[in-house]
């Protein structure tokens, strides 16, 4: 048998069958060596998101120079960027897609695409946005019980176990995120902040990323007519992600909350947990547990509420260790008072450690070198360690502390104010570290996610933001000779107490101005930082670290449409001489590029200042289409640390539409 | 360009469809599957500290992913079908370890209502000596508590039923006559294998036909053809290879007593395997010649089979398996101390889709004959003769079912001497309904397997072969609560014996045998929980232990805890 004539037969048949034509219909019954499509198409698929079009150029009149090792040394070289978008990863469009199939079975998943839009058209990323989750849920007769399972979920169980810290709600309208949601009229952002003392914000706001499953229950029947519910999850949060060692080995966080619930109260049960290991067979290891009660009830109209139990911490040097946890709050309303007051005590024991609650970790440096991967690139360090002067309401381990807050009107004058002292309760190292609450942001765009930068390696940049270290000095010079400060031992340990302060001072009023209305916002946050008690933050130099900010929104509304908004801010950092003074030559090498040649150490402390200042539109383009325009100047500069100095300004360009 | 392109894509599968509604009326539908799956491995056994202490203890994955399926109609009867993967590693996040991928593109349609076509990414399947993706060893009749792992492996290299994915272009229709041929049905496609190489090898295509006449109700002959050949002037070699089968096939139906229905199937054909261009390359020739009687009796589905293929018969579109055994398995592919490379068993076979193969090979994939020796390429094995029975669906009781196969074949040439191999292999498969004995609302099943492998051959003591392979496997399923079934199950694997593995040139010359001892015993046992929203549609969470033993060689044995949680979704 010739196959090659069977071929020319079958290729011939192949090449001219379309030509004939046919009398009978197609029949179903017929051989077919495809795989017939069987399946059902989904009920439902939704698709929704928004389109973010960022224009940003930024452009530096004064800026330090760089010296990086066996990489540049020489002018800033860069003074002008021009970007779509900034170096975050923030989407462009941002599609998400819903569907339910059935049986209450759903799924969702989010793109994420990009264009630079610099002229080079492989840049392009089309990538997943948060990841593709699967939910069900399950209404029996004896609850509700939904299951998720995917990539990730905004969640948060209780404020000492998975919780991001939101603070008194106590911020500057100016800048905008790029989470932040439009508005259905384009003054609802500033009118619902001097109303309610909120915005709307996105899902993400005040929960964790977390990754794996999660599963819940309510209006299951409890006790005397309460109700339960459960919320449980395991997996891994932004702080398991690091891949220490390689990917797949262990590093998962669970965590579990049983709350029930009453006609006026509620109690609930939490545990959560985290586990590491840090070499590759798994004999390493690091853990931490936090385990605790909540409460919430009313007696005379007055609330308390709060939680309390133990955290401990663990790895395969250091013996498990257990310390307690209280965060306790007080509300008296304004019938008691005349106004309505807030009271919140709280302790955190130094061996109760957890970096994905509300408190910061100070004690464990293992733990500091958190991870966030971004777009595959190295990790970065997430937080600070060394004893952070804190703004009102956001706490740390190794603290005990008392604040009071109130907000009450005066005709249209809302204030809200708010002031905290608290002291560590072991003494663990001898450093503090301070965020730049107004100029951090512009600060973190020099460069997205990095550690020690700046003329004296002084900023490490986190998400839209930007803190500093500060180390005590064991000896200081005086009268040009250096004496020892007394403040560390010879092993480099503290011989003194920390105690920090910390005060808002919140103004928001309405006016009508031409018939418009006009908002003003002026935010106040003074923080200190020394070695002695103080109820209230110390206004003198005896304390270690001053920060002072100040930041005055105005948004006028012209039309419906269109509103006028304008910033203004000042930053003020005082250190006092027992910290980090200036006494070298940052760049020792200059001789060979001449900057700041014939460098003369002040030998002080830093003494910074931050200003900005900026104008901006808001417009309302269509019904959830929206184009936002901004431009600031900056300047920040240390009188003391005179290679810092930067000063520029930036101009946002932001057009979001919503669908 | 990639992603340039599944932008491109994306927004034009998802956007174009409702924006070009205005001007063409356009429909657009979804389906696809989403999938969590997430693994823990823990390494066990006695003594671990001695013998391995550079493995890691435990280690983790996982990947929650959307396939969604996009289809949408341009034109009347013209479908444009579209699979994209969006994947997240467990641990990823932030952008990092994520997947956005086309998995599949096709268009069919039916052109004036006569001719069907397909075009891109085909499922292709003709006759089990031409074409058919014959299902992995040991997987016959297995409980359905390890369903979840099988759909999974099946799923993700794109196993529908016995189709091979091939991508291409097929077409076929049908002729109705009305004097003596009743209808002709012609199918034809054309594939890319292999495409080109940059300074490689040459592309390889398929081209196939099938024909069937429908002489009247009860009779019907037909025709397969298949060619794979490489086309020479594609690449700068001066060899290219060719195998084109054809088969004959008479179908004969009709029913006894006018009441079992019946079917008497003969096919028969040749093949044809070389190298043009090469001198040293044989042409080898090869043919088959298949029988069977296939039977609806009450409920049970009866056959009977006689088979013989020929020792140079050879398919490529039936003789590629799916076990690839050169691949390194995923789970803990080196372990203990010696950092020894783990062998591909059964373990793998069951859960690690990453062993298996997506493509048709050229040559005789290597097997293991302790997990298949009769037929490891499936009814297209090349050197055997013999006969095979099937009873499948028996209804014993009403609370008992059985399935019943049996083979006896033999080779037709002795391999490296005159004596011949004897196979017997035999599987019976049980399911027990406990709760229709006790009458109980939730379903209580217990089910099991019984598969025992059989070679021998006699003669001197180097020629002598003797292997026993034998799976027993179980699976216990408990209803709960409505939907919600306690499962637990077990595979307990032997192979005793002696055995030649079979070395091959690449003209699958076999050119030297090496001397094997058997004295493995495999262990796999699952329990959990499995919540079944409806068929493919479920949440499952099980223990499973896995442990691999070779008698011979103890310090050598493995054995794994595993967790898994899987969420399967059919969209």
């Amino acid at each position: 048998m010739s196959f090659n004539y069977i071929n020319n037969i079958i290729m011939f048949i192949f090449l001219i069958f379309p030509y004939f034509s046919f009398s009978q219909n197609y029949i179903d019954s017929t051989f077919q060596s495809n795989q017939p499509s069987v399946k059902d198409p989904i009920s439902s698929l939704r698709m929704s998101g928004y389109f973010r079009y960022l224009g940003y150029v930024r452009n530096f009149q004064d800026i330090y120079a760089l010296d990086i090792d066996n990489y540049y040394s020489g002018e800033y070289p860069q003074p002008t960027t021009i970007s779509i978008g900034t170096g975050y990863r923030e989407p462009m469009l941002m599609l998400s897609i819903s569907g339910k199939t059935k049986k209450k079975l759903t799924f969702g998943t989010d793109l994420l695409m990009n264009s630079p839009f610099n002229g080079d058209f492989d840049n392009n990323l089309l990538s997943l946005y948060l990841g593709s989750n699967l939910y069900s849920t399950l209404n029996t007769s004896v609850g509700n019980f939904s299951l998720q399972a995917g990539g990730i979920r905004w969640y948060r169980q209780s404020k000492l176990t998975a919780w991001a810290e939101e603070g008194y709600l106590r911020y500057s309208l100016f800048e905008r995120a790029p989470y932040d949601p439009l508005t259905r009229e384009v003054s609802d952002r500033y009118s619902s902040y001097y109303k309610k003392g909120s915005i709307s914000q996105d899902l993400r706001f005040g929960n964790i990323a977390f990754q794996g499953i999660t599963f819940t229950g309510s209006s299951m029947r409890g006790l005397y007519n309460s109700e339960l519910s459960f919320q449980s999850i395991l997996g891994k949060t932004q702080n398991n992600i690091g891949e220490i060692i390689s990917y797949g080995k262990d590093d998962y966080a669970a965590g579990i909350r049983v709350n029930n619930s009453f006609a006026n109260s509620s109690f609930a049960l939490n545990y959560f947990t985290s586990f590491t290991a840090t070499d590759s067979v798994r004999y390493n290891y690091r853990t931490f547990s936090i385990y605790s009660s909540e409460f919430d009830f009313k007696l005379q109209n007055l609330r308390f509420s709060g939680e309390f139990g133990l955290g401990t911490y663990e790895s395969h040097l250091i013996d498990k260790s257990i310390g307690e946890i209280i965060l306790f709050n007080f509300d008296i309303p304004k019938e008691y008072l005349g106004i309505p007051f807030k009271i919140q005590y709280s302790r955190i024991a130094p061996e109760a450690v957890n970096v994905n609650s509300s408190f910061q970790n100070t004690t464990v440096l293992d733990l500091v070198n958190t991870t966030v991967i971004e777009e595959g690139t190295d990790a970065t360090v997430l937080s600070s360690f060394g004893g952070p002067v804190n703004n009102l309401g956001y706490l740390a381990n190794n603290r005990e502390g008392y604040s009071l807050n109130t907000e009450f009107k005066l005709g249209d004058l809302v204030v809200s104010l708010g002031t905290g002292f608290y002291y560590e309760l072991e003494r663990i190292n001898s450093n503090f570290s301070y965020s730049h609450n107004t100029t951090g942001l512009m600060l973190s765009r020099i460069s997205y996610f990095s550690s020690g930068y700046g003329p004296y390696s002084q900023f490490n940049s986190y998400y839209r933001g930007v803190f500093e270290n500060v180390n005590i000095q064991d000896s200081i010079y005086s009268n040009d000779s250096l004496v020892a400060t007394g403040l560390i031992d010879p092993n480099g340990l503290p011989l003194f107490d920390k105690f920090y302060c910390s005060s808002d001072f919140h103004l928001k009023y309405k006016i009508n101005v031409f018939d418009k209305n006009l908002y003003l916002f002026s935010l106040t946050n003074y923080n200190t930082a020394q070695d002695f008690l103080s109820f209230f933050p110390v206004i003198n130099s005896s304390a270690f670290i001053r920060s002072f900010n100040h930041q005055i929104d105005v948004c006028y509304e012209i039309s419906k449409s269109t509103n006028l908004v304008f910033k203004h801010a000042t930053e003020r950092v005082i250190c006092n001489e027992f910290t980090d003074f200036d006494d070298k030559d940052p760049y020792p090498n200059d001789n060979s590029w001449g900057v700041t040649e014939n460098y003369e150490p002040s030998f002080k402390s830093r003494n910074q200042y931050g200003k900005i200042i900026g104008a901006g539109i808001d417009i309302k383009l269509n019904d959830g289409a929206y184009l936002f325009l901004r431009h600031s100047y900056f300047h920040f500069f240390d009188e003391n640390f005179s290679a810092t100095n930067i000063k520029g300004s930036e101009s946002t360009f932001e057009l979001k539409i919503n669908f | 360009m990639k992603n340039q392109f599944l932008s491109f894509l994306t927004f034009f599968l998802l956007f174009i469809a409702t924006s070009i509604q205005a001007q063409i009326k356009s429909k657009v539908w979804y389906d696809g599957n989403a999938r969590v799956m997430y693994d823990r491995n823990v390494l066990a056994g006695s003594n671990l500290d001695q013998t391995d202490t550079v493995s890691s203890r435990s280690t983790g994955q996982g990947f929650s992913k959307i396939d969604l399926g996009i289809h949408f109609t341009p034109v009347k009867d013209i479908e444009i079908n579209s699979s994209i993967r969006l994947q997240n590693d467990f641990g990823g996040m932030w952008g990092n370890r994520n997947t956005v991928a086309l998995r599949s593109l096709s268009a069919t349609g039916v052109i004036k209502n006569k001719i069907r076509f397909s075009v891109g990414d085909l499922f292709l399947n003709q006759s089990k000596y031409t074409l058919y993706n014959y299902s992995q060893e040991l997987a016959k009749y297995e409980p359905s508590v390890f369903n979840f792992y099988r759909e999974y492996i099946n799923y993700e290299n794109y196993y529908i039923k016995n189709y091979w994915r091939l991508q291409g272009i097929q077409t076929n229709f049908s002729y109705n006559m009305y004097k003596f041929i009743e209808q002709i049905d012609l199918d034809i496609f054309s594939s890319r294998v292999r495409g080109s190489q940059w300074l490689g090898d040459p592309e390889l295509l398929m081209i196939g036909g099938t024909t069937f006449i429908r002489l009247n109700k009860n009779f019907k002959i037909g025709s397969h053809y298949i060619n794979t050949f490489e086309v020479m002037s594609s690449s700068n070699t001066n060899v290219a290879y060719y195998n084109p089968v054809i088969t004959a096939k008479i179908i004969y139906s009709d029913k006894i007593y006018e009441k079992y229905p019946y079917s008497l199937i003969f096919e028969g054909g040749l093949s044809q395997r070389g190298w043009r261009g090469d001198e040293f390359a044989p042409e080898t020739n090869g043919s088959f010649f298949s029988s069977s009687f296939k039977s609806k009796i009450k409920s049970s589905n009866v056959s009977l089979s006689f088979r013989y293929v020929d020792t140079d018969f050879r398919s490529i579109g039936s003789q590629s398996r799916r076990i690839h055994y050169s691949l390194t398995p995923t789970s803990y592919p080196f372990y203990n101390n010696n950092f020894t490379q783990r062998k591909i068993s059964l373990l793998d076979i069951v859960s690690d889709p990453n062993i298996y193969n997506q493509k048709l090979s050229t040559s005789l994939m290597n097997y293991n004959p302790m997990y298949s020796a009769t037929m490891p390429y499936g009814d297209a094995t090349p050197n055997r003769i013999g006969a095979e029975i099937n009873i499948e669906d028996i209804n014993v009781t009403y609370f008992l079912k059985l399935n019943l196969d049996a083979k006896y074949f033999t080779e037709i040439s002795g391999q490296g001497t005159r004596e011949k191999r004897d196979f017997l292999n035999g599987v019976i498969y049980s399911k027990l309904f406990l709760n229709k004995i006790f009458d109980l609302n939730r379903p209580i099943i217990i089910e099991t397997s019984f598969n025992s492998e059989n070679v021998k051959r006699a003669g001197s003591a180097i020629e002598k072969i003797s292997l026993n392979n034998h799976l027993l496997s179980g699976g216990v399923s408990i209803g709960i609560i409505e939907n919600l079934n306690l499962i637990c199950g077990a595979k307990m694997f032997s192979s005793k014996g002696n055995e030649y593995l079979i070395e091959r040139n690449k003209y699958d010359e076999i050119i030297d045998y090496d001397k094997v001892t058997y004295a493995n015993e495999e262990k796999i046992v699952i329990a959990g929980l499995q919540y079944y929203f409806e068929k493919d549609t479920y949440i499952t969470l099980q223990f499973n232990h896995f442990n691999v033993l070779d008698v011979d060689n103890v310090k050598d044995e493995f054995s794994m805890k595993r967790l898994v949680f899987m969420f399967n979704m059919n969209l």
